[in-house]
């Protein structure tokens, strides 16, 4: 099994294996590095959309995906940039002998196309074969080349040292905010990107197999499931667990809070019998309540978070998409400025 | 003395040539060319042709529009222009007098009449 991703070539939608969409690529990248300028660009253009057509005919011919072959039988048709401009550029200017000697050594000098390598850009990662909750720790571990163990050592105990305020709260916050904010590396290009490997297909290939259960075991980012890490596992769990019952905690509460505070102050406009509104300690200000509903609200939506993020934890539960995770986010931080902007307003009165 | 590369350097001056020739009487666009091309063993690799095209569009010798196509994108058919006909008439010539020359001594017992590519 392979993934594909849909490209688009030339207006034309072609679903193409990601070996051979990376091969792909990396031609017409190549061939955007040796026909430059505005010129360039037009030659480049021009060639995708021969790629388009004979990739329709093999589409006519039957075939559903484009295949590594195809590909590879594209850039012989097309020819490598190399050779194009071997054979295109002999009668400019620069075709005189010392010259057409410089390009014949560079080109023995350039290596076979399938070596070509572009500098890949280390990008951080989740990483999702190096985990114990959701990877961030291992992914920046693999960033940084550390020890990922050493690592959440060092993190676990910052989180339990007590400067001016307990550093637990603001650690949690920072790894969900991880969790959330950095992406996990899935398909192989993203597994390389990560460990700073340049992107190939021979690397691509390399990842599909490490990636595959089967060659697993021995794959060199996979640490022996030593006793200190099960430790942590299981801490790791018991502490989710507990951050998921405060998470439900806190989602009922600010439920039940955000609704009957609403419910008062309902019965606080709209009602003739001030009896029991007088018996509340903020004497009905409306600004309080608003105040209290904000944070309620925002307590509600934090537990329901801290929630989801423990079930997926723990039970394998589906994760929110990004657009949710994010939607939510903002909401939070809104809620929040909202609710300390109020509150302030509210202890000025 | 490397055979190969004087072979493809002898294919390589009269590609130009054959590109306008082609295109003199009707125009056509990319992969067309490149058919004609391929028939006639002139080019191996497809993607010499586009670098030659663009060149040649932009010393004003080809232009070209983009016409519908009955399946899939628009099309860029070139044509040639009056300087590129000119161009064609000079490179003729000098193609008729390489090729007397050349026959001449390949053949110097029955001097050939210089091939006339009009009827072709």
């Amino acid at each position: 099994m392979k993934r594909t991703y849909p490209a688009n070539i030339d207006g034309q939608i072609f679903y193409i294996d990601e070996d051979a969409y990376l091969m792909l690529q990396d031609y017409l990248q190549q061939l955007r590095l040796t026909f430059k300028g505005t010129e360039g660009a037009e030659i480049v253009s021009d060639i995708e959309s021969r790629i388009r057509e004979l990739f329709e005919e093999r589409i006519a011919s039957g075939a559903n995906v484009i295949v590594k072959a195809d590909v590879t039988s594209v850039i012989e048709t097309m020819g490598r940039p190399e050779q194009i401009t071997d054979e295109v550029q002999m009668d400019r200017e620069d075709c005189s002998d010392e010259s057409m000697q410089g390009s014949r050594v560079q080109q023995e000098e350039s290596k076979p196309f399938v070596e070509f390598n572009f500098p890949t850009r280390k990008r951080l990662y989740r990483n999702m074969k190096n985990k114990i909750f959701g990877g961030v720790l291992g992914g920046v571990a693999t960033y940084l080349d550390w020890n990922a163990n050493i690592l959440r050592l060092l993190y676990a105990v910052i989180a339990c040292c007590n400067f001016w305020v307990p550093m637990l709260v603001p650690m949690v916050v920072l790894y969900l905010l991880g969790w959330m904010i950095i992406p996990p590396a899935k398909t192989p290009r993203q597994i390389l990107e990560m460990k700073g490997e340049p992107v190939n297909v021979d690397t691509v290939g390399q990842a599909f197999m490490e990636n595959s259960p089967t060659a697993a075991p021995n794959g060199q980012e996979e640490e022996p499931r030593n006793f200190f890490s099960l430790i942590l596992a299981v801490v790791g769990k018991v502490v989710m667990g507990f951050l998921g019952i405060v998470g439900c905690l806190a989602l009922i509460g600010g439920l039940i809070s955000f609704l009957s505070v609403g419910a008062c102050q309902l019965w606080y406009h709209f009602s003739y019998v001030p009896d029991l509104v007088w018996r509340l300690p903020w004497h009905g200000e409306p600004i309080y309540f608003v105040c209290i509903m904000i944070w309620s609200l925002a307590a509600a939506i934090a537990g329901w978070a801290l929630a989801w993020a423990s079930a997926c934890v723990l039970f394998n539960a589906g994760a929110a998409s990004k657009t949710t995770k994010i939607t939510v986010f903002i909401m939070e931080i809104l809620l929040i400025s909202l609710g300390i902007a109020v509150s302030v307003v509210a202890a000025s009165m | 003395m490397n055979i190969d590369n004087l072979k493809s350097q002898m294919r390589k001056g009269m590609l130009e040539f054959c590109v306008l020739l082609l295109l003199r009487n009707r125009d056509a666009y990319a992969s067309e060319i490149i058919a004609s091309m391929k028939e006639a063993h002139l080019i191996v690799m497809e993607g010499t042709l586009y670098p030659l095209l663009t060149r040649l569009k932009n010393d004003g010798l080809l232009a070209y529009r983009w016409e519908e196509s009955p399946s899939g994108p628009p099309r860029k058919y070139y044509s040639i222009t009056p300087l590129g006909l000119q161009f064609l008439d000079q490179l003729k010539a000098s193609w008729d007098e390489i090729c007397h020359t050349v026959n001449h001594i390949l053949l110097p017992s029955q001097t050939p009449p210089p091939i006339n590519i009009d009827e072709e």
